[in-house]
């Protein structure tokens, strides 16, 4: 049972299932939401599921973290570093768009008083 | 269209769109194979030791891809002003904050902060050797500043110095890259001495401990900057209420 658990292939559907039910938390949240910033931190969560999706992709049974040490003395039998790389840049991106994002929410409701997004309707006339 | 005849129609179109999405997905799970063919990352790992850097990912970061992270760099200095930009219009006012400062939190954070800030530049300077980097490191200073704001409500960030430091970093990152142009005939290129034997110490790699040192910088000064406008905002939205 504890080997069926250690397979790579066992391990990608977990994280598939885990990272899609994630990502869909943050599409209702999105969908339904009024709050605008409620909506801004659903659009986080579906990041989230979006990181966990490709690190966790790239892990296969047996591998190591790619870094060497003593015990590993070459830079054999280790996980793909370039989708680490990549998802440490699109980390501190969505922190950075995360933090924009809240300031034109604040902006707006303090030249409107609103935070509702359904009752926006500053460009319509 | 009355309200009650249009929200069955949203569900039904959200859950339509839902499966779609997850019957793609899963058909990706379907391609996996298990044996992939060689693909960029093994390349980067077998070119891995001519870095003399212990850790891949850091290599990957810094070198491999160094044009993606001044990008990314870019795009963090260009939120920081949008940030600057939307919340610093307004009329601050630095009056006096109701609520209380709390005596606990006041002297943790006496203690915790240098202790925090030595963290997060471990961090930084250890990024080449050990899980972390700049990007890391530099969140966990601006952590210690959130502390102090947290315990301090009146506390005002000397915004000279942090300026300075994220434009001095900034700059030098570009001056290391034109270095490199220069030395190596390479964008970014390794110019400093970095011998494969020296690999694991903490001097060693070349300029990738120097590049991650320069980004935890402007991470750090970009992120406290980006803490105080959200902190004082709350403090002036306290002292409308009241």
């Amino acid at each position: 049972m504890l080997d069926f658990f250690n397979s790579t292939q066992s391990i990608h559907a977990i994280i598939i299932v885990g990272s899609m039910a994630l990502f869909f938390i943050g599409f209702y949240g999105i969908a339904t939401q009024k709050n605008l910033v409620k909506v801004l931190v659903s659009f986080d969560i579906m990041e989230s599921a979006l990181f966990l999706f490709f690190i966790g992709l790239h892990y296969k049974v047996g591998l190591v973290a790619p870094i060497v040490d003593d015990k590993t003395k070459t830079f054999t039998g280790m996980v793909d570093p370039v989708p680490q790389a990549m998802i440490l840049t699109t980390i501190v991106i969505g922190l950075a768009i995360l933090a924009l994002g809240l300031s034109f929410g604040i902006e707006y409701y303090k030249l409107t008083g609103r935070n509702d997004i359904s009752k926006m309707n500053e460009l319509r006339d | 269209m009355s309200l009650k005849k249009t929200l069955p129609i949203k569900h039904i179109v959200l859950s339509i769109l839902s499966s779609a999405l997850l019957l793609s997905l899963l058909g990706l799970l379907m391609q996996v194979k298990t044996d992939l063919h060689k693909s960029v990352g093994d390349i980067f790992l077998n070119l891995n030791m001519q870095t003399a850097t212990a850790n891949a990912v850091t290599s990957v970061v810094t070198f491999f891809r160094g044009i993606d992270t001044v990008g990314e760099v870019t795009v963090l200095f260009l939120a920081t002003s949008g940030v600057a930009l939307m919340l610093s219009t307004s009329q601050r006012t630095y009056a006096k904050i109701i609520k209380q400062d709390s005596f606990i939190l006041n002297v943790g954070s006496r203690l915790l902060l240098s202790v925090i800030i030595l963290f997060g530049a471990y961090i930084i300077i250890h990024g080449h050797l050990s899980p972390g980097g700049g990007f890391q490191g530099g969140v966990v200073i601006a952590t210690a500043f959130l502390l102090l704001f947290l315990a301090n409500p009146n506390m005002d960030l000397n915004h000279s110095i942090l300026t300075l430091g994220e434009s001095l970093s900034g700059s030098a990152y570009v001056l290391v890259a034109i270095i490199g142009l220069f030395k190596v005939n390479m964008l970014l290129g390794n110019f400093l001495p970095h011998p494969v034997s020296e690999i694991g110490n903490l001097i060693s790699g070349g300029i990738i401990p120097v590049i991650y040192v320069i980004v935890g910088i402007k991470v750090g000064s970009e992120m406290a900057v980006i803490v105080e406008y959200f902190v004082k905002e709350e403090h002036e939205k306290e002292i409308e209420n009241a």
